[in-house]
């Protein structure tokens, strides 16, 4: 049976008192808030950490508020089940919460949580015993990539689903470290790289979500998944646009979600899309563009055949409802 | 209800009784074997091979001497009895001795004083293999030259039915397919778990999830090498088994280390280990080919089976003497030639599952069907009306039907249930499309489809197997208050058996309180909890055992009342024993001393095959259809059913409610192998071996299931009522696929159906035609020519 191996588990009450106890732990050491995605990866020894910070006890970390400015804030320890819920947030963000896993998982996981999900991989995420047998993979103590053995690169997939839709709106992060605070778009949080995915520096923790006004902002989400529950995506389209009174495209983002080691602006698309009005035609232009930029690998449930196929027809789907 | 007797209150034969295990576990209190706790007691882990076929060169255990907490480690040198044992026969090691044949194989376990020092002490073992080749592909494993297995060679049964000749049958359409089913987990939800106890004799008491105790003791005790009477077996919860629980996985590991340590020794899986722990159900390719005469008259059909059975027997034999004779479907066809092989390869082994080997020939049968019926441009439920079996009619491999066969009734009632009320494709909730809460469409690219399935299975043990139930009931005073105890050996693993049982004593002997006793092997042998065969068998006995009772009794009433009883007829109602309907004795003045009786209840005899496959081999059938609707999104192949329509034959309900369970809970497990359950293999290892990446449906996968109970009662059997655990689990997947076929016009040959085959991505499942038949020397497995050990033909 799987078990959690011994770590020090440690309680901060204040986000600096946060940072300071993991920048005293050192490297091994780790934040966790639900734990939905941490703790299953250590008992499978994917990762190991000999100590965890557990923000959920950290005061003024959880909860959703509006910002004196416009605009809300989300804070890192609210949970998916309570963003779900949540009707001061745009709609797109709150659905695409509410896809996210299941009901119980919901009321555990974190929005801090499902911003810094660790990447996933067919290869990876298995019980040791498989991985033992078949050999390890360069993201965990070996030194080939299994599902791309040509290049010594991690292919593993960014597959939460709250960043390609806090993208799409616009939304920054906050991040406090021992080397003090900042605040930059969600997009800046990845790297594409499955091993190295977040571009945190060391010791930052990330404290809230910022999603600025909607403002007439046209926003949707769109999750594929074999099941009608649990499941993490095959695919996430994230779209919003700007419409000009004449049904003119002002300014689109479209973002694609597990496909890569971070989800992929489809900039080609949206420049497509940009200053023209949304007609099934345009529609079809762009939506053809926004698969150039993915390259799905074999390491998911569906094969990657299948994933780069329903990119056109998911984002066509997407921008029409939106237009 | 696992440590403890069971009380049950309400309901009689044929009431909507509700399970008497429900509430404790939807509240939590139900104790599994997971549970299982004894002060002082040892945790056990297993060390498995990580490859799937191997030489054992060293087995070094000088790192786990003397860590803490170890209390024992124990290797192949260690099994005290004979190193083997098996379903059908003994070929299984309980600890691998010179080879591995599969990944997950056990190799050497350990006993330690918490669950983290066992597992450090297996990672402390260093286990030396040397890879041998192997064969993962039961084409393969035919071929000549190919890896042998097992030291008998690859070929584990052939069974060959020829009835008539095909190429003479007259055909004028002929229509041929391929079709493959992949291996699926039976995903109980409670893995395997158990807790042996060492006892003063020098025997063991060992409390287990199980199907069928007496079959597990009957293997355990030549491993130990201890007679029967000091293995005590005694059921502890069952979360569930759906066959993944006939085999052993644990029992003889924690029963060696109990013994070896002197102490309670408990071994319970997590889901991974789970995976490796239990066998599957057989992946199956099948090649069909179907004639038939312009008027829609099936002629002819040929079949050739080939069924994975992985690298030990467990019960495959059976489970391809089932294919075999199932093949044809629930058809009338004068001319048939069915060949079936299981063979040995290097996969995990395979055994029991819900169907037992129906649902990869139902999932054949029905795809040929609906060929034919485009073929000859007849009605789909039409052309199965046409050929529907009845009794008097005979199987191919000769049986003649003597008892109950309502198969026009299933079809018929089935196609005239309720088709689902018609949706507008737009402005549905989430819930109405493919990919539901997902958002993936608002009526783009859906497709609706319908589909039909027949199908049908044996009840109880075939092909000469005595699998006789027994059961003791005993009727005492508590206070003033006449109770009835039950004491079975049968497994109630959340099917309802004992709320059935209970049902039957309160109709025979109308007696409200009634107690059902752990089940244990004090209890004579009642057969398996498998095979749909419980309320026949055990419930049998029990309606048997009751009589006996009422009998008792009648006779303490007619001794009591001297000549007042006259020559009127006895009955019992409301506490009394009334003679012509009027009070004769109070039951409970009757019960100074309780009446107690067993009863063993055994079904009608059968035969084995001859050498063309002919033979009375089944006891009796129950039969069933379903009809499927479905919504596809052809461009992105995802799916939504939309409604399951079901006809079950049931011969007759003893629980309306019970019956809705199993037909809700066995299209459930269909619908899984139709969309999404697959062991996925690589070179024999378990790729998917957690319920993360093995999907089986969530409530949000499920339709709403309309269902219509047949009533056309078994003649010889208790109330005429047949089980139907299995049977709709058997029609669901082919069912759902036909629809999806319906839907978009592809070929579909295999299950489960994927999103890439949906959306045109993936080529259908291809073959190079049927291989050859293998040369064997008969139609009985192969390793019984060249051994005679075996398994639970001891019992009969
Ligand atoms: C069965 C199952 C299904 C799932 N399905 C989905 C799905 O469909 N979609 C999806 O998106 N996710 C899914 N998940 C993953 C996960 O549950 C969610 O993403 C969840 O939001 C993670 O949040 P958490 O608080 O539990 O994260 P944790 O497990 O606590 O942490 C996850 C990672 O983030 C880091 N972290 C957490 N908080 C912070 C912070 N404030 N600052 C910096 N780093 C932080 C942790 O160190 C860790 O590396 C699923 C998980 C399971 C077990
Ligand atoms: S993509 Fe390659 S390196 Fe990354 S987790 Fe998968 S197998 Fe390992």
């Amino acid at each position: 049976m799987m078990r959690l191996p011994p770590f020090a588990r440690l309680a901060p009450r204040t986000l600096a008192e946060a940072v300071e106890m993991l920048a005293d732990q050192g490297p091994g050491a780790a934040v966790v808030a639900g734990g939905t995605d941490l703790y299953p990866n250590m008992k499978r020894r994917q990762v190991e950490h000999h100590a965890l910070v557990d923000l959920r006890a950290v005061e003024g970390m959880r909860g959703i508020r509006e910002e004196p400015g416009g605009g809300i804030s989300i804070g890192a320890t609210t949970r998916l089940s309570h963003l779900a819920g949540s009707s001061a947030v745009p709609r797109a963000l709150a659905h695409a919460a509410s896809v996210i896993a299941s009901p119980q998982i919901r009321n555990m996981g974190t929005v801090g949580g499902n911003l810094c999900l660790d990447t996933r991989c067919s290869w990876y995420n298995e019980p040791e015993d498989w991985r033992t047998a078949v050999g390890f993979c360069l993201k965990a103590a070996g030194d080939v990539c299994r599902v791309a053995p040509a290049k010594s690169h991690c292919w593993a997939v960014a597959s939460s689903d709250l960043p390609p839709v806090a993208i799409a709106l616009g939304a920054s992060v906050r991040a406090v470290g021992p080397g003090g605070e900042r605040t930059f778009p969600v997009a800046d949080l990845y790297r594409d790289d499955g091993i190295d995915h977040l571009a945190l520096l060391p010791g930052e923790i990330v404290a809230e979500l910022l999603v600025p006004p909607v403002d007439g902002l046209r926003v949707t989400y769109r999750k594929i998944r074999r099941r009608g529950s649990i499941d993490f995506p095959e695919l996430g389209v994230a779209a919003s646009v700007r419409l000009a009174p004449e049904g003119i495209c002002e300014a689109a983002t479209i973002v694609l979600g597990s496909v890569a080691s971070a989800p992929v602006r489809c900039r080609e698309a949206e420049d497509l899309l940009a200053g023209r009005p949304l007609t099934p035609e345009v529609i079809e232009e762009a939506a053809a563009a926004a698969a150039h930029p993915a390259k799905p690998q074999d390491n998911t449930d569906l094969s990657h055949v299948y994933r780069k196929w329903v990119i056109p027809i998911h984002v066509s789907r997407a921008l029409q409802s939106l237009s | 209800m696992t440590a403890l007797d069971t009380v049950v209150a309400g309901g009689r034969v044929g009431e909507r009784a509700t399970r008497l295990d429900g509430y404790p576990k939807v509240t939590g209190q139900f104790a599994y074997a997971s549970d299982l706790h004894r002060d002082g007691m040892l945790f056990g882990a297993t060390l498995r091979s990580p490859v799937a076929s191997a030489r054992i060169r060293s087995l070094d255990l000088s790192g786990v001497a003397g860590s803490p907490g170890v209390a024992a480690v124990l290797v192949a040198a260690d099994v005290p009895g004979k190193n083997r044992f098996g379903l059908n026969f003994d070929d299984q090691p309980v600890l691998a001795d010179t080879v591995v044949r599969y990944q997950g194989e056990p190799v050497a376990v350990v006993a330690a004083s918490s669950p983290a020092r066992a597992w450090d002490a297996v990672g402390r073992i260093v286990l030396e293999l040397e890879p041998l080749p192997g064969v993962f592909d039961m084409e393969e494993a035919l071929a000549d030259g190919a890896h042998r297995v097992q030291e008998v060679g690859n070929v584990l049964r052939h069974v060959h039915i020829e009835r008539g000749d095909t190429r003479s049958a007259g055909a004028d359409v002929w229509v041929e397919g391929y079709y493959e089913t992949a291996m699926q987990d039976q995903a109980a939800l409670g893995p395997e778990a158990g807790l042996a106890v060492p006892a003063e004799d020098g025997g063991v008491d060992l409390y287990v999830a199980t199907q069928w105790l007496h079959a597990d003791r009957e293997q355990i005790a030549p491993c130990l090498d201890l007679p029967d009477e000091k293995v005590r077996l005694h059921l502890a919860g069952v979360g569930g088994a759906f066959g993944s629980r006939e085999d052993i996985h644990m029992q003889i590991h924690a029963c060696m280390l109990a013994l070896r340590t002197g102490r309670p020794v408990k071994l319970s899986y997590g889901r991974e280990e789970s995976f490796h722990g239990h066998v599957h159900r057989h992946p199956a390719r099948i090649w069909m080919r179907h004639g038939a005469t312009r008027d829609g008259r099936l002629v002819a059909v040929e079949a050739r089976l080939l069924f994975d059975g992985g690298a030990y027997a467990s019960s495959s034999p059976a489970v391809l003497g089932n294919a075999a004779t199932f093949a044809a479907g629930p058809y009338d066809v004068p001319h048939v030639r069915i060949d079936g092989t299981v063979v040995y390869t290097n996969n995990p082994p395979c055994g029991a599952m819900r169907g037992f080997g129906a649902p990869q020939v139902c999932f054949g049968h029905e795809a040929q069907m609906d060929k034919l019926a485009r073929a000859l441009g007849i009605d789909p439920v039409d052309l199965r009306l046409r050929n529907a079996l009845e009794p008097g009619l005979s199987l191919p491999s000769g049986q003649v039907l003597t008892g109950s066969a309502p198969v026009r009734e299933v079809i018929a009632r089935c196609a005239a249930l309720p088709m689902p009320d018609a949706e507008p494709l737009e402005g549905r909730g989430a819930f109405g499309y493919p990919g539901g809460t997902g958002n993936v469409t608002r009526g783009e690219g859906i497709k609706r489809g319908v589909g039909f399935a027949v199908g049908f299975k044996n009840i109880a043990y075939s092909e000469g197997f005595d699998d006789a139930g027994s059961a003791r009931v005993t009727v005492r005073l508590e206070g003033d208050e006449p109770v009835a105890e039950i004491h079975t050996a049968a497994v109630e693993m959340g099917q309802g058996l004992y709320t059935l049982l209970a049902q039957i004593v309160r109709t025979e002997l109308d007696i409200d309180r009634v107690v059902v006793r752990q089940a244990d092997t004090a209890a004579r042998n009642t057969g398996s909890t498998s095979a749909s065969r419980q309320s026949m068998m055990s419930g049998g006995a029990v309606q048997m055992a009751c009589a006996q009772v009422r009998a008792a009794l009648f006779e303490r009433a007619r001794s009591q009342a001297g000549a007042g009883a006259g020559n009127h007829e006895l009955s019992v109602g409301r506490g009394w024993v009334n003679a012509g309907g009027h009070p004769l004795a109070r039951v409970a003045d009757l019960l100074d001393e309780p009446v107690s009786r067993e009863a063993v209840y055994h079904h009608r005899r059968t035969g084995t095959f001859d050498d063309k496959g002919q033979g009375d081999v089944h006891v009796c059938f129950a039969f069933a259809a379903e009809r499927a609707v479905v919504d596809v999104d052809e461009d992105l192949g995802l799916v939504r059913v939309v409604q399951v329509a079901a006809a079950i034959d049931a011969g007759r309900v003893l629980n309306p409610l019970g019956m809705s369970g199993q037909v809700e809970g066995g299209t459930a497990q269909g619908l899984g192998l139709a969309l999404m359950e697959e062991v996925q293999l690589s070179d024999g290892a378990i790729r998917n071996a957690s319920f993360t990446d093995y999907l089986i449906p969530t409530i949000a996968d499920m339709p709403p299931v309309v269902s219509a109970a047949v009533e056309d009662p078994e003649p010889g059997v208790p109330y005429g009522a047949k089980g139907v655990g299995e049977s709709p689990t058997i029609v669901a997947t082919a069912a759902i696929v036909a629809a999806l076929r319906d839907a978009t016009g592809r070929e579909l040959n295999r299950a489960p159906v994927s999103p890439d085959e949906l959306a045109g991505l993936r080529p259908p499942a291809a073959t190079q035609g049927p291989p050859p038949c293998p040369d064997v020397p008969g139609q009985d497995p192969v390793p019984l020519y060249f051994q005679s050990g075996s398994g639970q033909q001891r019992l009969m």
